[in-house]
């Protein structure tokens, strides 16, 4: 805080604190509240229905979660979800927007059709898809079949149902993007291409030496909020596999429910809770922290 | 050449469109047939082009008697619609207070809601929970609502959106016998149109369909919002069927087809400029 | 300034009110007695339910009404018992609710529920079966009155049967006979080879060999693994926990569970004969020649599936010189809730209680729906004399069970979790991973009971 050559006038800060009073209210509510309840309730043994109960209990909670298998699994279950959906929903993202600018007949067909999944919730997708991958009476093993290729079990194998929630993620997800590297695309100095179809450059050519660098403070940022947003993974297995078969599709948020939400095991939820957190913090200010030197 | 070009070029994109809009097809037809047609058309190609004979609108009429989604859909408007209004005033009348005053603990408050911009919301789901909990607020309508009003990423927006507002334009205003509130409400409000749009609208959609925190704050099927709703219809293997199933996922999806129609310009607008900044 | 202040102020103020108007008008209004049913509406049960309490009010139009609620299922996994369990941390419970027969300790000891012993009227509690107080029994007060009890047979499909050569056909065992789980599975395991290389007819349909709702599981309904291949440790000899309720270690991963459930894993062993993906009614439909089937699967055949030859045979012992009970039982009770503070009310809620599980009750619910009555002088009126001989053999069988072989479930105060965990960590992970081997099964065991002892410290202190 630097001096200031001026005081403050008192009818000013009256009213600069009452239009901020609603927000600080709710936001001490609502976040800051919490995230010190998770705290707190990390170390005890805290049993929803028989809240008069609660002891410290120390670090047991974290032991706890050291030795938990499921823990882990989740938590694996998570990485793998974000290291194979970010690229996957971005490359497919870029790729349509890549189509969608060229100025062709159909054009605002083919952009439409592309963004239409935007218009599904997570929920609709997620019981869509579930409905359609029905091994033995899906719409998807009959045109698999239909093709000359073998039925897929899907959502009920233990290897097959994450990469599925992968794809329907970026089968819903990538219209948005796809609409983010289109502006980017249109801002890209046309003068540019224009030069190197002069040297006569190939267009493959043009994509890695004009475009893509065209697209670098746009991917940065997608990539960064895509991830978050991967982190926080749990309405789609939820609804289409319970985070089963045999936990394979169980995420981090989605144990955090389970443990706290069903079992009503407030103590040891909490503590997972703090911890997911903290790594979550953690990854985002790594990720600024690339984005900035990047920039610089 | 350049003709295969273009030919290959047609075919890519129209698989890709294929493989977006069939989904939703089957959705919608499937939602005009009885069971027995759903699956009779699988392997045809009537399963994602209409036969008019074969459709009804029997799905509908049963869903309905089953399960009273109007009520539903009505509590997730009100809810979606209270968010956005409150939202609206709360987080810009705050990114207006830290865009334009100056006043003690200002960088405190600045800091204080950076740090909490970083904070992940859902991965704090559970103790946000115990608060409404204890507040004895879980299941009711100022319990689900109250906690998502204000969102510090809004508030960071309209900041930036106010700070290149010119101060002359509110001092004059003031000259002609506005207050502060008077003139945000009379010059800067209607001046940044488009910014309050595109926020309510991303708001709207992200209440809309909101999934977790309904799961976890209402459990009473009066006040269920359509989202938890459908899942609940989806579970009911006793009555529920394929085709009541994308007759209910059908009507859900009908009103943000309305709102992306009308709203179209600003969605895309806020879709690109929440990517741009 | 003044206005933002109005209009903030206004916001809250709708908001508080509208929360404490919701908040006021919670179910235990004190102008009616609200009852919950996982049940729904136009379902058999639920119709019966309706169709009571409605006689109940019409009798007593001048004592509080009852009002029945359905609860559409809600949410990932066991819907109701969320969906109960929000309410019940949120105040805002029912007056009488439903729950399942071994669920009950678990909502003992949370305080939730109350005892009943003291308004019930003379001699009531003493017309349920043995089986159903023993289930609402917890520390010697009597807090459940369970409406129906339960059992579980092997069905087969007679069509596919007879397709079969003598030598298979041999292997099935006689309605009043007793076999054991080994010849069960090396009968499936027939069946499966021969119809795997068959063209008959019968086969035409044939998916898999046995038919065991794990699937089911799979989607969350995790309660009808336990309740249905517990027996199979029992039949051993052994448990899914002790008699204390919380000790799993040295039970549950105990030898003579392992050898149980390494038997049970030979259905997944090799070319698995049973599947956690089964398709939906696999046996009704001619895809499954066997089937571990419930006591309910006789209406849903005689109603929905007439052309279906089914018969039935008793469910499968694990080792033959076992000589206790062993086969499942129990069921869904109605239960009070243990926050009416109104001496009045409460008599008036164990009122509605008996009216909805008395003798009458249990043979109306028996005539709707199937459900093997809960009450002594009720069990007469299953028939088995009717023209369908189908029908009769299955009753036969069920009947037998109930008085000769059935068995409550554990009651632990961690069932919930226990029987939760039991389902997805053992028997559905040894269908999904197909392990058959000991070390691996014991290996699961040994995980199980680590977690289980971990949650279970809470109860423990």
């Amino acid at each position: 805080m630097g001096f200031r050559n001026r005081s403050y006038k008192r009818a000013e800060v009256i009213t600069a604190y009452c239009f901020l009073f609603c927000a600080i209210v709710l936001a001490l509510l609502f976040i800051v509240i919490p995230i010190g309840r998770a705290f707190t309730y990390g170390f005890t043994d805290y049993y929803l229905l028989k809240p008069d109960d609660k002891a410290f209990i120390g670090l047991d909670n974290f032991y706890r979660i050291a030795t938990d298998e499921v823990f882990l699994k989740s938590f694996l279950n998570t990485l793998q979800f974000v290291v194979l959906v970010v690229p996957l929903q971005l490359g497919m993202a870029l790729g349509l927007a890549m189509i969608v600018s060229k100025k062709v007949i159909g054009n605002a067909f083919f952009r439409t059709a592309y963004f239409s999944p935007a218009v599904l919730s997570l929920v609709v997708i997620s019981i869509l898809w579930t409905v359609m991958l029905n091994p033995t009476s899906g719409l998807i093993n009959e045109i698999l079949t239909g093709l000359g290729l073998p039925a897929q079990p899907f959502l009920t194998s233990t290897t097959q149902a994450m990469p599925t929630i992968v794809f329907i993620s970026a089968w819903s997800g990538c219209g948005y993007q796809m609409m983010i590297f289109l502006a980017g695309l249109t801002n890209i100095d046309k003068s540019l291409y224009e030069a190197a179809d002069i040297d006569g450059a190939g267009s493959f050519k043009k994509f890695v030496h004009i475009t893509l660098p065209g697209l670098k403070p746009i991917t940065m940022f997608l990539v960064i909020t895509t991830t978050i947003q991967a982190f926080k993974l749990i309405v789609q297995p939820m609804v289409m596999t319970g985070g089963g078969p045999d936990y394979s599709t169980m995420t981090m948020l989605q144990y955090i429910y389970e443990y706290g939400y069903r079992h009503r095991n407030i103590g040891y939820a909490s503590a997972i809770t703090l911890v997911f957190t903290i790594f979550l913090i953690a990854v985002s200010m790594v990720i600024k922290r690339l984005f900035k030197e990047e920039k610089a | 050449m350049k003709r295969v070009k273009k030919a290959l070029f047609y075919l890519l994109a129209i698989a890709l469109a294929l493989q977006f809009l069939i989904p939703l097809v089957w959705m919608i037809l499937s939602s005009f047939k009885i069971d027995d047609t759903i699956y009779k058309d699988l392997g045809t190609i009537f399963a994602v082009v209409p036969h008019f004979p074969d459709l009804t609108l029997k799905s509908y009429q049963e869903l309905l008697g089953y399960y009273n989604i109007f009520q539903n859909l009505f509590n997730s408007l009100i809810y979606a619609s209270i968010t956005v209004l409150a939202g609206l005033i709360i987080n810009s009348i705050a990114g207006y207070s830290l865009a334009r005053f100056h006043f003690p603990f200002k960088n405190v408050v600045m800091l204080f809601i950076i740090a909490l911009m970083i904070v992940p919301i859902e991965a704090i789901i559970l103790p946000l929970f115990l608060v409404v909990h204890d507040m004895g607020l879980i299941n009711t309508m100022a319990g689900y609502l109250l906690p998502f009003f204000v969102n510090v990423m809004n508030i960071f927006l309209f900041r930036q959106n106010f700070m290149s507002y010119p101060g002359e334009l509110i001092e004059a205003s003031k000259v002609d016998g506005l207050g502060e509130f008077g003139s945000f409400c009379r010059i800067v409000v209607p001046s940044s149109v488009p910014m309050y749009v595109t926020v309510g609208i991303l708001t709207f959609l992200a209440s809309w369909n909101d999934f977790l925190w309904p799961v976890m704050a209402i459990s009473n099927s009066g006040l269920m919002p359509i989202q938890v709703a459908l899942n609940a219809i989806f579970s009911d293997t006793y009555n529920i069927f394929t085709s009541h199933m994308m007759a209910a996922l059908t009507m859900v999806t009908i009103p943000i087809v309305l709102l992306f129609v009308v709203f179209q310009k600003y969605i895309i607008d806020g879709v690109v400029r929440s990517g741009i900044k | 300034m003044k206005k933002i202040l109005v209009v903030l102020g206004c916001i809250i103020f709708i908001l508080q009110a509208t929360g404490c108007s919701s908040a006021g008008s919670g179910k235990n209004g004190n102008n009616k007695i609200v009852v919950w049913t996982q049940a729904a509406a136009d379902h058999p049960e639920g119709k019966m339910f309706a169709s009571r309490v409605e006689r109940y009010n019409e009798a007593n139009p001048d004592k509080l009404q009852v009002e029945i609620q359905n609860i559409t299922r809600a949410g990932a996994g066991s819907g109701y018992i969320d969906k109960l369990n929000a309410a019940i941390t949120a105040n805002d419970m029912p007056d009488i609710f439903t729950l399942d027969g071994p669920d009950v300790a678990a909502y003992v000891d949370a305080g939730v529920i109350g005892e009943l012993d003291s308004y019930m009227s003379n001699g009531f509690k003493e017309g349920f079966t043995d089986s159903i107080i023993q289930q609402g029994t917890v520390d010697g007060k009597f807090y459940a009155m369970g409406y129906s009890d339960s059992a579980v047979a092997v069905m087969y499909n007679e069509d596919m049967i007879k397709a079969l050569p003598a030598d298979i056909q041999a292997k099935v065992p006689a309605a009043d006979e007793d076999w054991t789980w080994e010849q069960f599975v090396a009968l499936a395991r027939d069946i499966d080879t021969y119809a795997k290389s068959s063209s008959d007819a019968a086969f035409a349909d044939y998916k898999l060999a046995v038919s065991t709702l794990l699937s089911d599981i799979a989607s969350g309904s995790y309660e009808t693994g336990t309740y249905y291949f517990t027996p199979l440790l029992w039949g051993n000899d052994s448990n899914i926990v002790a008699e204390d309720g919380l000790t799993v270690d040295g039970v549950l991963n105990g030898e003579k569970s392992l050898q149980a459930l390494t038997s049970y894993a030979q259905l997944f062993a090799g070319d698995p004969l049973a599947s956690a993906s089964e398709p939906e009614k696999a046996f009704h439909t001619g895809k499954a020649p066997l089937a571990v089937a419930g006591f309910w699967y006789v209406n849903e055949l005689k109603d929905n599936y007439p052309n279906l030859k089914y018969r039935t045979v008793r469910y499968p012992k694990m080792s033959e010189g076992y000589s206790g009970s062993y086969t499942p039982s129990g069921s869904w009770t109605f239960v009070k809730s243990g926050k009416i503070t109104d001496e009045e009310k409460s008599k008036q809620v164990v009122e509605v209680m008996e009216w909805l599980t008395n003798d009458q009750a249990a043979e109306e619910y028996y005539a709707a729906n199937g459900a093997i009555p809960s009450r002594k002088n009720a069990i007469s009126v299953i028939n088995t004399n009717t023209d369908n001989a189908y029908y009769n053999e299955a009753w036969t069988v069920m009947q037998y069970q109930v008085e000769k072989t059935n068995k409550a479930r554990p009651v632990s105060v961690g069932y919930p979790y226990l029987s939760e965990t039991f389902a997805k960590d053992v028997l559905l992970k040894i269908a999904q991973n197909q392990a058959a081997d000991s070390e691996t099964i014991q290996k699961y065991l040994d995980d199980t009971v680590k977690k289980l002892d971990m949650e279970f410290a809470k109860y423990k202190k």
